[in-house]
């Protein structure tokens, strides 16, 4: 518990400035709606005949004129980054850190073992993004319930479990490679997450690519998609989970063998 | 971090409520808990992570030259919490190149060379060579003198150790004119000298 307090109150202020813009962002753009709503149908002609573009975005699937379609794409970019931006991040370094701050000294004198200071660590990055999800999901709901819309409440919710699971997919892979790295930990967390994100935008290009979509996080949380048939794809989501595990398992060999200094 | 929470930390790794020592310690050795340990010099640093180490009362303290950055009023109050500990129960362990700073403090101690163990025992004995420090002040030639070791010219006089029969000595030196002359037991230092530079065989 100890290792798990210490690492929430140590990046509590990096949680609260994710939180608080993501949330924001997406009361915003959910602000936004009403007033875009009448002029939807031109935009929603403009975005849909906007050949690739209109296809890498998933804008050929959604109506842009009523609030899932308009949320799905809008929204769903925002806390879809955003979202994998922060858990990798948080992940990427909460292993590494220690040897990059040389405070590895100071927590591997104490009396816990590294199997735990692994899970503790790793407990710590899951609740940070639960945290995270909960807060934007209530802020979702509610400024849709401010606007005067009806809350699709299935929808929204199948959205964004898949972001969450997208966010922890993303960080059990990160929390893997950050047991390898020793510093520079930051770039590689934002390449992994961007890397996955572009891989999904070919993958939504071109048809030879589509298993792309089997590889990126992004494959399964894809709103348009999600909006369309009310569901989630299960056998994207379990590659997605054996990914994370594979990730974790991996942090868990080599943190617990590694020669720290 | 403050320092606090540092220390803080380290009680909660083990799981025990250390409050009172920790402040204890703090106030003894002259640590500022508000301030943020980013901050600290190479010194109070130190002083932070001589907290951790004791304020759980450990039965056993290995500790790597705990000294350095410490000023000598602090080094003299450190010491003092150790003696204390010890005079407890506990068992310090401590490696060091300030030998002075062990024959001070330490009840024994082992001088280690190229990994080995080359000598163990009470400081007392370990101290207790035959050998002698010399310091003559005069013109005295020694050059015909025997089981002399390390010769150092000083200002007006030679220094060196002596293992021989200190009658022969007297003897010798009385030859010559010399206006001072002070026989002492050579320190730890010297001592670990001798270990370290003619090979360790006594």
């Amino acid at each position: 518990m100890t290792v798990i307090r210490h690492e929430l109150k140590q990046s509590r202020i990096s949680l609260i400035i994710w939180t608080v813009a993501i949330g924001f962002l997406l009361a915003v753009c959910i602000f936004m709606f009403p007033e875009m709503k009448g002029e939807m149908n031109e935009v929603s002609e403009v975005f849909s005949s906007m050949g690739s573009f209109t296809q890498a975005f998933g804008m050929d699937k959604v109506n842009f004129g009523t609030l899932l379609g308009f949320y799905a794409v809008e929204c769903g970019n925002i806390l879809g980054l955003g979202g994998a931006f922060f858990a990798s991040l948080c992940a990427i370094s909460v292993l590494s850190k220690e040897e990059k701050e040389r405070t590895a000294e100071f927590l591997l004198t104490h009396p816990v073992s590294r199997v735990r200071v692994v899970a503790e660590k790793l407990i710590s990055v899951i609740l940070q993004i639960l945290i995270l999800n909960v807060v934007v999901y209530v802020t979702a709901v509610s400024s849709i319930a401010l606007i005067g819309e009806a809350v699709p409440w299935q929808e929204i919710t199948l959205m964004h479990t898949a972001y969450l699971i997208l966010q922890l997919e993303l960080a059990g892979i990160c929390f893997g490679v950050s047991a390898f790295l020793r510093r520079g930990s930051i770039g590689t967390g934002l390449g992994i997450a961007v890397m996955m994100y572009f891989l999904n935008i070919i993958a939504n290009l071109t048809e030879s690519a589509e298993f792309l979509k089997y590889i990126t996080p992004f494959g399964y949380a894809d709103g348009a998609e999600i909006v369309r048939n009310v569901s989630l794809d299960m056998n994207m989501i379990a590659i997605g989970i054996l990914f994370a595990l594979i990730g974790i398992s991996a942090g868990f060999i080599k943190y617990c063998r590694k020669d720290i200094s | 971090m403050k320092v606090k929470d540092v220390i803080k930390l380290s009680a909660d790794l083990r799981k025990k409520d250390c409050r009172k020592e920790a402040k204890e310690l703090c106030e003894r050795l002259g640590l500022d808990t508000e301030k943020r340990v980013e901050e600290l010099s190479f010194g109070n640093r130190k002083k932070v992570a001589i907290v951790c180490a004791l304020q759980h009362k450990p039965r056993l303290c290995v500790l790597d030259e705990p000294t350095g950055g410490l000023d000598p009023l602090m080094q003299r109050e450190f010491f003092t919490i150790l003696k204390e500990r010890n005079a407890e129960g506990a068992t310090i362990f401590l490696s060091s190149h300030i030998l002075s700073e062990i024959q001070r403090n330490c009840t024994r101690a082992a001088i280690v060379r190229e990994g080995r163990l080359i000598a163990c025992d009470s400081v007392d004995s370990l101290s207790k060579t035959n050998a002698k420090r010399i310091h003559i002040e005069g013109n005295a030639d020694i050059s015909a003198l025997k089981n002399v070791r390390d010769v150092q010219k000083t200002d007006n006089g030679i220094s060196f150790l002596f293992s021989g029969d200190i009658n022969e000595f007297l003897q010798f030196i009385s030859k010559f004119r010399i206006n001072d002359l002070s026989i002492s037991e050579p320190d730890l230092e010297e001592i670990f000298m001798h270990y370290y530079l003619d090979g360790g065989d006594r």
